[in-house]
């Protein structure tokens, strides 16, 4: 299986098990497609020449207050929109992983989170992870994101 | 340094603790990883802009997920693949872009011919219907500009197969032209499979 991004960087990193670090080397080494995203992720985390010039140019005031602005403009429009929190949000949420989990467990689930919401995902995920797995419990998640908080 | 603390975690916050903690962590992250996302989303897009894009929406992305206590065991290896899909969106999305442009271009020509407009509708659903899915995608990728590299990156493909996927879809498409029932489209690019 062709190692995502996330393993890959994990890989570069040192942080895997000996025996996958070897599987995903084998793998690297037959890989057309893997072995060069591996090459291209390889070079940037490593500030290689090629690719230092572009982000160095690229990395600016300008880019930072971008990112603070994104953040601001989107806590000042979860603060005034009540569909970010409360029930609003859990209802939406429910809606989401109730296919996989019951309505009713779904509900039971939500229920103590808190109304500010703070504690949705760290709630949700653990549970989802004991009856899908980890990986697709990932991935449940971040399509809930997507659907109950970023594209609402 | 100290823009980006001030910025990140205001000293009149109106959010909650937890969006104040979020706003700090966020910050953290793109001191410490910023530079490498960005390089790796311009060897990803090859365009400063789509780049510097594709990293906002990656920081705002751990700034929503960590407000809604989603735990990052790694947030390193985290923002790379969230990174790596927002490029990709960005990418598909400019490639249709283009291709919408040039479809429109045709129809808005301006020598107005409602007989041409027709028939390169009629082009467009006889190709989607000649070609299997992936023929189409990697088709349409290659008429946005995209090389085989990107296109297999983007399909999770060799680059031998985005060749084979082309010239198959290549071969079909002939053989739409000889039944009378197509004809080449005007842009070059959309023709030109030859090389990455």
């Amino acid at each position: 299986m062709h190692p995502d991004v996330e393993t890959l960087v994990r890989y570069r990193g040192g942080e895997l098990t000996r025996a996958r670090r070897a599987e995903i080397a084998v793998h690297l080494r037959r890989c057309d497609a893997c072995g060069l995203e591996y090459d291209r992720l390889r070079a940037a985390l490593a500030g290689e020449p090629g690719t230092a010039r572009e982000g160095a140019s690229l990395l600016d005031a300008a880019m930072l207050a971008a990112v603070v602005v994104g953040i601001q403009g989107w806590e000042a429009a979860a603060a005034a929109n009540p569909a970010w929190s409360g029930d609003a949000l859990k209802s939406r949420v429910a809606a989401r992983i109730g296919p996989y989990l019951g309505a009713r467990a779904a509900a039971g689930i939500l229920q103590p989170v808190s109304e500010t919401g703070e504690d949705l995902l760290s709630t949700i995920e653990p549970v989802l992870a004991l009856f899908l797995g980890a990986r697709a419990a990932s991935r449940l998640v971040t399509s809930v994101v997507d659907a109950a908080i970023v594209r609402i | 340094m100290k823009l980006l603390t001030t910025a990140i975690a205001p000293q009149d916050a109106s959010g909650s603790p937890a969006s104040e903690l979020a706003e700090r962590e966020t910050g953290a992250a793109y001191r410490q990883y910023a530079a490498e996302l960005l390089r790796y989303a311009a060897s990803l897009t090859r365009s400063g802009d789509l780049a510097r894009d594709a990293v906002q929406e990656t920081f705002l992305r751990y700034f929503i997920e960590r407000r809604y206590g989603r735990a990052i065991e790694n947030p390193r290896a985290w923002l790379h693949q969230v990174l790596r899909n927002h490029c990709f969106h960005l990418l598909k999305t400019a490639a249709m872009n283009r291709e919408a442009e040039g479809n429109i271009e045709d129809v808005a020509d301006q020598r107005p011919d409602p007989e041409r407009a027709l028939r390169h509708k009629e082009m467009d659903r006889d190709v989607a219907a000649a070609l299997t899915g992936r023929e189409l995608d990697c088709f349409r990728l290659r008429a946005g500009g995209l090389g085989y590299a990107e296109i297999g990156e983007f399909m999770g493909v060799r680059a031998g197969t985005v060749g084979t996927l082309l010239a198959r879809a290549q071969k079909k498409l002939r053989l739409l032209e000889f039944r009378g029932r197509a004809t080449p489209p005007p842009s070059p690019v959309a023709w030109n499979f030859g090389g990455a």
